[in-house]
């Protein structure tokens, strides 16, 4: 199976042909993909619960939302999920997002690399006390 | 609220017209939609910043995409180009003419693909071959000695050229903004 993926500090995409052997993902994939799982979300939701799970310390603008959106649609990790309003926001008609299953891999395997670094980091009590 | 808007208006202007059919309309709805939370004068500014910075980065993003996308279209015109012009550039009987040539030719041509320098250093090759192909011999190369001293120079020279763009293109990389 072959997406793209934004990577590097150019931002140029690049293909690789296994989810399990990709490099890692950018921040932007990662919260935007970690919005998602959790259900349908319109862009400017996705920009609010980046907002939120990071305690605003990472944030997005339109700008790279839907050009990050866009990537992920082409490499399949996200669909579009139609449009309708959003009742809690002025009733406007919203363009929705969905995670796909490849999607749903690509962030629980990115999950799982940022897990398994962070137990490194605490065996090296960088962390505070190493866990047991 | 209204001039706000407009002036994002304007600034979507600068992403790619493929790019701006499909998501302007979202784009525009989504700062609307930040707008509306910038409800006193140091969050609109804090806002303004942000988008600005925003865009900047994602056009440029967007922009170096496209440019990848078109790099054989790219490749293509511009070794036809390279054929012409050394073509002409054997009329000038020129030495300097042919150290630029070269080393532009290089330049840009590694700039497009730094991956492939090494192939890149060979661009100089093109004038000695455009003699052969329209059977201009050059003057001061009567024999094979001369012939190869003529061919380690173009490729010193356009080793230059590649190596040139290489660095900065790396230094220039390492600039762009994260995605």
């Amino acid at each position: 199976m072959t997406y793209l993926l934004t990577g590097g500090r150019s931002g140029i995409s690049i293909s690789v042909t296994d989810i399990n052997a990709m490099e890692p993902l950018t921040p932007a994939v990662f919260h935007i993909l970690l919005a998602l799982a959790d259900g349908e979300r319109h862009g400017y939701a996705i920009m609010q619960d980046v907002a939120a799970a990071s305690a605003n310390t990472f944030r997005m603008g339109p700008g790279t939302l839907y050009g990050t959106l866009k990537r992920l649609l082409a490499a399949d990790l996200v669909a579009e999920a139609g449009e309708r309003e959003d009742p809690d926001m002025n009733d406007e008609r919203r363009r929705y997002y969905s995670i796909t299953p490849n999607g749903r891999q690509a962030v629980i395997s990115e999950a799982k690399r940022l897990e398994s670094l962070v137990r490194i980091a605490r065996k090296k009590s960088l962390l505070g006390v190493p866990a047991r | 609220m209204r001039i706000h808007e407009w002036l994002y208006r304007i600034l979507i202007r600068l992403y790619p017209a493929d790019f701006r059919r499909e998501y302007q309309a979202p784009i525009q709805q989504a700062f609307r939609d930040q707008l509306r939370n910038a409800d006193n004068p140091v969050k609109l500014a804090t806002l303004w910043i942000w988008t600005l910075s925003d865009t900047a980065r994602s056009v440029t993003t967007e922009h170096l995409e496209r440019w990848q996308s078109m790099k054989i279209a790219a490749y293509l015109l511009f070794v036809t180009i390279l054929i012409l012009l050394g073509r002409y550039e054997l009329r000038t009987d020129d030495t300097g003419m042919v150290v630029f040539f070269i080393l532009v030719s290089a330049f840009i041509l590694t700039w497009m693909n730094p991956q492939r320098r090494w192939l890149w250093s060979f661009v100089g090759w093109c004038v000695p071959a455009a003699e052969q192909f329209w059977g201009e011999p050059l003057p001061g190369l009567p024999d094979l000695k001369s012939r190869l001293m003529l061919l380690a120079f173009v490729t010193f020279v356009g080793f230059l050229g590649s190596f040139a763009a290489a660095l900065l293109k790396r230094s220039t990389t390492n600039m762009l903004p994260k995605t």
